[in-house]
């Protein structure tokens, strides 16, 4: 086989690169959602002690 | 602490592996740019391998010490390592595809490999069906314990099991020059850190999970009251 | 501490005598199953000497999870669990003495079938000492494994499907020890016999020390 041309590998790469950033964000977000989640349930606990 | 730096990290991490990965390194003598799909096999392989240790490790930890943060981690990494097994076999797959034209040979790597994805989803299993929350856990450790250290054993046996075949495919050596085994650390480094930081989030998630379920039963104790 | 390992081998031998459920079904499951793979694999048309060892060992694992299922199971009923748990003497006890019971049940049962699994599928028997050897030592690491996932999966929803979802990948070097040693019997070669058992018996240990350790901190409360 062949070895690819260089272009085709990089646009690979640029694709890859580009789905590599959602995942990151994606879970980024998720750290984000689940801190607020945590404040709420502060917030619940301390007015269920009360 | 990891939730906030560790993606700020994986980002350019990420995108620097794939570059030399794809970009930098050279293709392979024989087997051209298929060999390429290895730096990201060997990665989530290794990353299975390091999800089980943890397990094994937070197992008897909790085994000994009792404390619910073990098992918690235990769990969670359980459910990381079967994720990324997932992704090796797939990949493992390809690659037997592409380069011995089989998408599976009986050998001793991907067959223990399997074998501990089916080990680990039966762990996964336990767990969704136990009963009693601690009991549950003590249970789901003497598995993640025992499971891990079958491993080798498997390995072994497979490998002796496959050297009475004739027909032995012989492991295509891989020539690495350098720059194939930069790539490869990075991509290793990479999937290393997105294991800490994917299993930190969800070790999180599951913390809040178990705060909401406590939550929940004292509103509904005061309910009944 | 034998003791007590002793007295819960007895105690199953016992009830076992007088109610015979477990390893009655055991033997009948084991020995229909040669009877479908006589069907199956058609010994009047074909030799199956080749593939004999592997129809025996799944025959035997196969139906040997059927009672290592029970095993705990029935422990679990009036809390008898319990009460082995509270017993003086230590925990790891009472996996030492379900292993040994477990084990005579299965050798038992492999003494009896495996004349009838030759005799049923065509193949001449051969093998002698050796055969008793594999039978005996793979038969101490699928109980002894078989034991403690018993234990393990008996505290859930879905026992009796856990168990060989749980078994048989943990089982694999045993299969492949047992197959491969029994093979070597059967061939007269006496070299690759013992190399397996070497194989099976280093497993076995592995597989009676570890859950031996863990027990203890298993059963706690």
């Amino acid at each position: 086989m062949a070895p690819l041309p260089l272009s085709t590998l990089k646009w690979l790469f640029f694709g890859y690169a580009v789905i590599w950033a959602g995942i990151v964000l994606f879970l980024m977000n998720m750290g984000r959602r689940q801190e607020r989640l945590e404040r709420q349930l502060d917030d619940l606990e301390r007015s269920l002690k009360r | 602490m990891v939730r906030r730096i560790f993606p700020w990290l994986l980002l350019p991490m990420g995108i620097t592996s794939l570059y030399l990965a794809f970009v930098v390194a050279p293709p392979e003598a024989t087997m051209a740019d298929r060999q390429r799909i290895m730096y990201f096999h060997v990665a989530s392989a290794w990353n299975a391998y390091l999800s089980f240790l943890v397990v094994f490790v937070a197992s008897i930890a909790y085994l000994r010490t009792g404390a619910r943060r073990w098992d918690r981690t235990a769990f969670c990494s359980a459910e990381l390592g079967v994720f990324f097994t997932s992704i090796a076999l797939v990949s493992g797959m390809v690659w037997g595809r592409s380069v011995w034209g089989k998408w599976w040979v009986w050998e001793p790597r991907l067959t223990t490999t399997l074998l501990l994805w089916f080990i680990y989803v039966g762990y996964l299993l336990l767990r969704a069906t136990g009963e009693g929350d601690e009991r549950r856990a003590r249970m789901a450790a003497g598995l993640g314990v025992i499971g891990f250290v079958d491993v080798p054993i498997v390995h072994m046996s497979v490998k002796w099991w496959n050297s009475y075949h004739p027909y032995v495919i012989g492991l295509t050596k891989v020539d690495m020059v350098p720059m194939m085994v930069v790539a490869l650390v990075a991509a290793v480094l990479t999937f290393t850190v997105f294991y800490v930081y994917m299993l930190d989030l969800r070790l999180h998630m599951e913390h809040l999970r178990e705060r909401t379920q406590i939550l929940k039963e004292n509103l509904l104790q005061g309910g009944m009251r | 501490m034998l003791a007590k390992s002793m007295a819960i081998v007895w105690k199953d031998v016992v009830v076992e005598f007088r109610a015979k459920e477990i390893l009655a079904a055991v033997l009948i499951f084991a020995a229909l199953v040669a009877l479908i793979f006589g069907f199956a694999f058609d010994p009047v048309e074909h030799d199956l000497t080749g593939i004999f060892p592997g129809l025996m060992w799944v025959a035997y694992f196969f139906a040997g999870t059927l009672g290592l299922n029970r095993s705990f199971i029935t422990e679990k009923q009036n809390d008898a669990l319990q009460g082995l748990v509270l017993a003086p003497g230590d925990r790891s006890a009472i996996f030492l003495g379900k292993f040994l019971a477990n084990w005579l049940f299965m050798t038992l049962v492999e003494l009896i079938l495996t004349p009838v699994f030759f005799a049923l599928l065509n193949v001449s028997f051969k093998g002698g000492l050796l055969l008793a050897a594999v039978l005996a030592l793979a038969t101490v690491g699928f109980t002894a494994a078989g034991t403690f996932l018993s234990g393990l999966a008996a505290n859930t929803r879905a026992s009796e499907v856990l168990l060989p979802i749980l078994l048989f990948p943990l089982l694999v070097p045993v299969v492949i020890g047992a197959v491969r040693a029994t093979a070597g019997a059967m061939a007269g070669d006496a070299a690759t016999a013992v190399a397996w058992l070497r194989a099976l018996a280093a497993y076995d240990a592995v597989f009676v020390v570890v859950p031996f350790l863990v027990f203890e901190y298993l059963l706690e409360g």
